[in-house]
């Protein structure tokens, strides 16, 4: 049964987005810090403009229902759904300002790709962008890393309750770390400091040994340590990773790559000091083996072309992307027509792979996710030992995430349900972007990579790519880091709207 | 018959030395960015040359070595040389300042086995063409007002909307 939204839950719905819309126009005071203490006057400007209609937006919709007005968990999924959508939109007013964007779609394409932790560009002269924009660009990626709703709503706006609860699961983060959302909240925040120190540290570090200022290595720590920990992609500069020249930069920032990657209750299992949970994780031990056998089929892939194949080459190109890649990083030291001219086929096959499975559950990664790759393989061999057993015979299985959990056919089939989403969402881009004339492998690549919010980029994404295929790549991040269910809602709303509409005529 | 030997062995050698010191001396290829990172130039290994705007600082390259990143036609590249080769480039490419314009010349590894497998040049000459400069950047004031106007007005419909939440029914 499909259940019509009232008056009174779209004002509810609207009244949450707004309080988010609020929280970003609120973010955009550090960018305007930075602008002022670079100099940059207009760019200043930019944040001025891009506060005041942000907020003017924000209040108009939160002032449609009451503060701490109930909510219920589909509403919870149309709130989170349009708040990715409203912060979007909204970040994008200071960079389509910039001067840097080739259209107003052009900036929310890269608001989307920040917040959503995707890295894919359509910044143009990035080496000549102006500092405030650049912290803008890499805050994105840190405001919805840890969870846009989450973050604005629970610590900043001060939302409790079971309301609170709904939105933090609407995220696409299943697993319940602390007792209440508020914990939750906050301890993944602390941990997100931690890191974000501990990769500002080293990263100021190994720029100003490479001769940076400490003004423009602080800057460029902050940019890659976001871009890093929060498996987001952007750099602060075209040509990313390959900037900087230095196998130390690459070291740091896989190292924050793989924090990023993990699962936020691991984290804090690991706070805990309880340190067994690694070993016995059907996630760490998924991504575990995962990464065994890509980095096998990198290096044979590698070592069978003529440009990459010595062992420096194989890690500094190989094993870098595929980090990169099966962590939702996308950060890059190649140039995009290297992927398919140099990089050999395996090589190639094997970052499609690594980007399509994606990191852990609840953290900031994307993809179909380790836990449900894991899940799969575990479920697939329930059903043959099903198949083989006696029919009198009882056959279970059970998995460690955590807590011992017996595995259902229910569970089973929800984790295939979202795998099969995800193949679906990424063949349907790639075909998509075939039909826009680009060759298959790039299409698929460059799909993939926005589905799972990855970055990584064959050199489709470009200002000057069809406009249609603009669209397609938001809808993909937005999709794929909502994990669909959320984005289902808002379109099953909308048909069950029309569809009362037209009933009551 | 020995003779006639050595005779054809010293032409060949005095045909193939000046030939070998032609080919070393070729004048390199005059490229641009694009064709520098397309990967089906079939310059790997060869020298180029090409103009770019040097962007945002010399980075350290190993002993007595730095790293300039040079834009080319949109397209930035990391440029090898001694330290001492890079000191005549004054102005680096960022928001402020347009960068030196550079013309390079050196040697195009499309996975250059010394860095790791970087695509790099590895310079054997560089000139700068045009100091760099600062660029323009006119406030736009306009963008105040409406920017204060909206933030007023979105303090004032919340403030509104609070109290009047507040206010007993």
């Amino acid at each position: 049964m499909w259940v019509t939204l009232d008056t009174g839950n779209i004002r509810a719905i609207l009244h949450y987005t707004g309080m988010l819309v609020l929280a970003v126009a609120g973010a955009m005071v550090i960018p305007f810090i930075v602008a002022v203490v670079s100099g940059e006057w207009d760019p200043a400007l930019d944040y001025v403009l891009g506060a005041g209609v942000t907020a003017l937006v924000g209040a108009l919709l939160v002032r449609l229902a009451p503060r701490g007005v109930p909510i219920n968990r589909r509403d919870a999924l149309l709130i989170t759904a349009l708040a990715w959508l409203a912060a979007s939109l909204t970040a994008a007013v200071p960079l389509a300002f910039s001067g840097h964007f080739g259209s107003y779609l052009d900036a929310t394409f890269e608001a989307m790709s920040g917040f959503t932790t995707s890295g894919l560009v359509l910044v143009q002269d990035l080496d000549h962008l102006a500092n405030a924009h650049n912290v803008w660009r890499h805050l994105t990626h840190l405001i919805g890393g840890q969870g846009i709703v989450v973050a604005a709503l629970s610590v900043a706006i001060g939302m409790r309750g079971g309301g609170a609860m709904s939105l933090y699961h609407a995220e696409g983060r299943d697993e319940k770390i602390m007792p209440n959302v508020m914990h939750t909240a906050r301890f993944i925040w602390l941990v997100t400091a931690v890191y974000v120190l501990l990769g500002i540290v080293s990263l100021t570090v190994v720029n100003l040994a490479a001769g940076m200022g400490l003004g423009r290595s602080l800057l460029h720590a902050f940019c890659n340590t976001a871009a890093c920990w929060d498996t987001g992609g952007f750099g602060p500069q075209s040509q990313n990773s390959l900037y900087y020249h230095s196998p130390w930069f690459e070291i740091v920032t896989v190292m924050l790559m793989i924090a990023g990657t993990m699962n936020f209750n691991l984290h804090a299992h690991i706070w805990r000091g309880e340190r067994g949970e690694i070993f016995k994780n059907i996630e760490a031990r998924t991504i575990a083996i995962n990464t065994l056998i890509l980095s096998m089929l990198m290096g044979l892939g590698l070592a069978g072309t003529t440009l990459y194949s010595s062992s420096g080459e194989i890690i500094r190109k190989g094993i870098y992307h595929l980090f990169s890649a099966s962590s939702g990083t996308g950060q890059q030291s190649l140039y995009t027509a290297q992927w398919t001219h140099g990089y050999g086929g395996l090589g190639f096959v094997v970052i499609l792979m690594a980007m399509a499975f994606g990191g852990m559950a609840s953290s900031t990664a994307g993809g179909i996710k380790t836990f449900r790759i894991g899940v799969t393989a575990k479920g697939l061999m329930w059903r043959v030992r099903q198949a083989i057993a006696p029919q009198s015979a009882m056959v279970t299985e059970s998995y460690h995430h955590f807590s011992n959990v017996p595995l259902n056919a229910e569970l089973f089939s929800n984790v295939l349900l979202i795998f099969l989403l995800y193949i679906v969402t990424y063949i349907t881009g790639g075909v998509i972007g075939m039909m826009y004339g680009y060759p298959p492998a790039e299409a698929l690549f460059e799909s993939i990579s926005a589905a799972a919010n990855v970055g990584l980029s064959t050199g489709i994404t470009a200002p000057a790519m069809p406009t249609g295929l603009k669209i397609v790549y938001i809808i993909q991040m937005w999709a794929g880091r909502l994990e669909f269910v959320a984005l289902f809602a808002i379109v099953a709303s909308i048909i069950a709207s029309v569809r009362d509409r037209r009933a009551h005529r | 018959m020995r003779r006639a030997f050595i005779l054809c062995v010293c032409v060949a050698l005095a045909c193939a030395l000046p030939g070998q010191a032609v080919a070393g001396a070729s004048a390199p290829v005059e490229v641009t960015g694009p064709d520098l990172v397309s990967m089906t130039s079939g310059l790997d290994g060869r020298a180029v040359t090409f103009e770019g705007e040097v962007v945002s600082e010399a980075l350290a390259g190993g002993r007595d070595s730095v790293w300039l990143n040079v834009l080319a036609d949109g397209v930035a590249i990391g440029v090898w040389m001694p330290e001492s080769m890079a000191q005549q480039v004054r102005e680096f490419g960022r928001w402020s300042h347009t960068g030196d314009m550079v013309r390079v010349t050196g040697v195009l590894n499309e996975a250059c086995d010394t860095h790791g497998g970087d695509l790099d040049i590895h310079a054997e000459g560089l000139a700068v063409v045009t100091a760099g400069e600062a660029r323009s950047h006119p406030v736009r004031y306009w963008k105040l007002a409406p920017g204060l106007a909206g933030l007023v007005l979105a303090y004032a419909i919340v403030r509104r909307a609070w109290r009047r939440e507040e206010r007993p029914s």
